[in-house]
């Protein structure tokens, strides 16, 4: 199958892309400090978790390079078993994109406009995340390289301007919680956010000349050293326990940022950063789930299902949590609910794929021989 | 007010996106984008003018989780 131009992306996009979904909402709710100030040490953990599995999903995408991701699936597991993965798949990807889009409306009602229907600031999202998707993964891509500019230099700024409020001792006493909790807080920022890379495997048949490996571990890797900075900022700058009892921690970070007497209150510059890598988030999971839902209606295109598709998002957005105290409850909840989709489902597509790889190669090496 | 929000999306979604299109279409396609727009459209409506949405967390599968894995 051979992708069309507006369709294709460059790998140096698909990083771009990559850092900026997995930074996500992250960047604005900060990663799980249920291990308080040991929660670098949990993130640090999380990355060394995620190896392992992320390189699965790129062996996965570098076994078929060009074949197109629900297709594949339908030759791996027959017609019935294939539609079942693509309609788990489709729907994991359609209630990421919801959640996702329902922390932004919340984020924006609790912090800025308390007044407004959540309905009105979803559909406004919504239509911006269609838009994208609908220009094409090219156009996606050339968004992300601009868009993750203005993010690092929003963060950089946010850590430079809070360096004189920053209390080295509330990192202290390390190791504080037990290996247990530790542990048990890694899972949770492996499973959110950084396994939800999941989501990246119907695109990347569409990347141009793809070292698959490469682009999962430079976007593992980059993403984590920002996650890293974002957390350390926010626990020596607001302290563990208020860390731990805010939603928005980033944000109640940059609000007691001072520059000078001349240069405060600049948490608009979080909300920023937010709607640029949360919108990316969105459009990514929208473009997966729109895929998804396209091969399993065996539609003829994409453009032709896009809207439907996120009118069903927008109706999940609706009920996926009531309020920002079920939203908690959610990401509680969360890793146990996406470990099928992250680990079960991806370990079965990579051992059926590495076998009619393998059974493949032994063909066509028989009728070599056979033909020599 | 969410409802007439919601009414005009809808009607922007028919106007500028549905009609333009559906000449191109498969009778398959529009029968499946018809059926989404619809369902989704009522429960929109319907959540739009005051109707609780069902509690998605309370859904028997997240007690489950929360029963299997001791989370409360």
């Amino acid at each position: 199958m051979q992708p069309s131009q507006k369709k294709s992306i460059t790998p140096r996009q698909t990083i771009f892309l990559m850092i900026l979904f997995l930074l996500g909402s992250s960047v604005v709710f900060g990663v799980n400090s249920d291990s308080g100030q040991d929660s670098w040490i949990s993130l640090l953990l999380g990355i060394v978790i995620s190896v392992p599995v992320l390189l699965m999903y790129a062996r996965i995408a570098q076994l078929y390079p060009d074949r197109d991701f629900f297709q594949l699936l339908n030759d791996l597991f027959g017609k019935i078993g294939g539609s079942v993965v693509t309609a788990l798949f489709t729907w994991y990807c359609l209630m990421l994109a919801s959640a996702v889009l329902r922390n932004f409306s919340e984020f924006i009602q609790i912090v800025s406009m308390p007044e407004t229907p959540e309905l009105a600031l979803t559909i406004s999202i919504l239509l911006l995340t269609v838009y994208l998707v609908k220009s094409g993964l090219q156009v996606l891509g050339e968004w992300a390289v601009v868009t993750l500019t203005i993010l690092l230099t929003i963060i950089s700024l946010t850590i430079l301007g809070s360096l004189n409020h920053l209390n080295t001792a509330y990192l202290l006493p390390v190791l504080e919680h037990s290996p247990r909790e530790i542990m048990s807080s890694a899972y949770k920022i492996f499973s959110f956010p950084l396994a939800e890379s999941v989501v990246f495997l119907p695109l990347l048949p569409y990347v141009k000349k793809a070292n698959h490996y490469r682009i999962y571990m430079k976007g593992l890797l980059l993403s984590g050293i920002v996650l890293l900075l974002a957390v350390l900022r926010n626990i020596l700058c607001i302290g563990p326990k208020l860390m731990q009892a805010e939603f928005f921690p980033s944000y109640v970070c940059a609000r007691v940022m001072e520059v000078g007497t001349f240069l405060s209150r600049i948490e608009g510059t979080i909300s920023i950063n937010f709607v640029l890598s949360g919108v990316t988030k969105v459009s990514v999971c929208l473009y997966a789930g729109a895929l998804g839902f396209t091969r399993l209606f065996r539609a003829r295109s994409m453009d032709n299902t896009l809207m439907p598709v996120s009118l069903i998002v927008l109706v999940l957005s609706n009920v996926i949590f009531l309020g920002s105290m079920q939203m908690n409850d959610f990401i509680q909840i969360y890793p146990y609910f996406a470990f099928p989709f992250q680990i079960v489902f991806p370990l079965l597509i990579w051992l059926f794929a590495e076998r009619k790889s393998r059974r493949q190669t032994r063909l066509r090496l028989m009728l070599h021989s056979t033909v020599q | 007010m969410e409802t007439f929000i919601i009414v005009l999306f809808l009607l922007g979604i028919v106007f500028f996106d549905f009609l333009p299109k559906r000449g191109k279409m498969r009778k398959r396609e529009r029968w499946l984008y018809l059926t989404v727009f619809c369902l989704c459209a009522v429960f929109l409506i319907l959540f739009s003018a005051g109707v609780t949405p069902p509690n998605f967390p309370s859904a028997f599968w997240f007690d489950w989780i929360r029963s299997a894995f001791h989370l409360n």
